[in-house]
């Protein structure tokens, strides 16, 4: 089925989709009605007040609120993405100094840091198999930055979950020394907030970046939150100088359409859903397990604390070799049963996620790999 | 809100309440109990609307 020249997705109906990028955006109903009653252009803008953030019909001021304290955050306000937000606070804080970041970080964090014109230096992880970051390293990154250049950085940025290998960093340990150190502390929780508990005051972030279209069941388009402590306000959300309602940071409003009406509809699931995070987690471990009796290892931290997993599959690797599809034949082979999220072609080293899936649908997920490995 | 308005958005809000079920039971659709009661109740919440839609352009 063809929309014009469009193909038809039907990824998230039709099969289990076990992409990481994709499982924790995964919209909700309501989030779908909320995109198809907000889908034309500015339609978020019928009541306008002057700048997004304030507009109360809908009620986008009361949400932002409501998030600021499900993130035990001050204030909140809406970003076009997760980098968006990042970038905003490395352009408020920069004044050309450094950023100390942690190696596992998105590369959305490297260009934004390099755009916002800090030189960046990074805390590097420990390599295989765990490719882990200690936050204690935070303590010794910040003094080789002050013996390099004669001054402590000027924000510190811990991607609380990596993309890569689904490890979750101590952040509350990272927030410690940062605050001993004065330095700002800026937590990448694209992949945590709006599927486990966050709590920025707890943990001792001056500013937390979301992702919406990834963790928060999002979609119809990009969606981010930034969130602050009391103190940056002024800073981070200041207003232009001819027009005191416009936070110059998001360039006065953000993202302007059904993505955030999304947000807004999926956040009463998303508050209930983050109680459950010790589910996913098992589910996350149980397919480990599972992986683990053929040839295949988890990359990453052990145990699974999280719900992206990293795999290194030589036994897939070897069936390719002499498979007439070649590298793609796991491609087509989950497709067959109905399991989708792979990229085509990857047989050695790939990541999935378990996020959102039923127990009956991550038992049947193993059972096709260990059957299509020959276990 | 025009009726007919109203009832085209309640049958575009039902067709994603169905989309949901068919999300949940991937990839086999394989229902319960309980999601068959589901379906069939949003498919005769669709029929009544569109019913009604009918009637109403019809005259």
């Amino acid at each position: 089925m063809n929309i014009g020249k469009l193909e038809l997705r039907d990824r998230e109906e039709s099969f289990i989709n076990l992409n990481p990028l994709q499982t924790g955006g995964k919209t909700t109903a309501d989030a779908r009605k909320a995109i198809i009653s907000y889908i034309d252009g500015y339609s978020i803008c019928d009541w306008c007040k002057g700048a997004l953030h304030i507009t109360t019909e809908p009620d986008i001021a009361g949400f932002l609120g409501e998030v600021s304290d499900f993130l035990g955050m001050d204030s909140a306000l809406p970003t076009n993405g997760c980098r968006e937000a990042k970038f905003g606070v490395m352009h408020a804080i920069s004044t050309g100094g450094s950023i100390l970041c942690d190696g596992n970080m998105h590369y959305s964090s490297e260009v934004s840091a390099e755009r916002a014109e800090l030189k960046i230096y990074k805390v590097p992880n420990n390599g295989e198999p765990e490719y882990k970051i200690n936050p204690l390293d935070y303590a010794e990154g910040f003094e080789n930055i002050k013996k390099e250049t004669g001054k402590y950085p000027e924000l510190a940025l811990l991607t609380h979950v990596d993309g890569e290998y689904g490890n979750i960093v101590d952040a509350k340990e990272v927030g410690k020394i940062c605050n001993d150190y004065s330095v700002p502390f800026l937590l990448n929780t694209a992949y945590s907030s709006g599927r486990m508990k966050i709590d920025g005051k707890k943990i001792g972030a001056d500013f937390i970046a979301c992702s919406g279209h990834k963790s928060w069941a999002a979609g119809g388009g990009n969606i981010g939150i930034l969130a602050i402590k009391d103190g940056w306000q002024e800073k981070v959300f200041k207003p232009g100088t001819n027009w005191k309602s416009k936070p110059i940071e998001i360039l006065g409003c953000s993202s302007r359409g059904s993505s955030l009406l999304a947000l807004m509809a999926s956040f009463p699931y998303v508050k209930e859903r983050v109680e459950t995070w010790d589910d996913e987690v098992k589910k996350a471990q149980y397919l480990v397990n599972e992986l683990e009796k053929i040839d295949i290892k988890q990359l990453g931290e052990k145990p699974k604390n999280h719900d992206l997993i990293k795999l290194d599959t030589p036994v897939y690797d070897n069936i390719a070799k002499t498979h007439k599809k070649k590298g793609y034949f796991l491609y087509y082979e989950l497709k067959d049963k109905g399991i989708i999220g792979m990229k085509p072609g990857r047989t050695r080293k790939f990541k999935i996620s378990t996020y959102g899936l039923s127990w009956e649908q991550v038992a049947y997920v193993a059972e096709c790999f260990l059957e299509i490995g020959g276990g | 809100m025009e009726d007919v308005v109203e009832k085209t958005f309640e049958m575009a809000f039902l067709i994603e309440d169905l989309r949901e079920i068919w999300r949940k039971t991937a990839p086999f659709h394989k229902l319960n109990d309980e999601e068959k009661k589901q379906v069939l109740t949003i498919i005769g919440n669709i029929k009544q609307n569109c019913d009604l839609l009918s009637e109403k352009v019809s005259k």
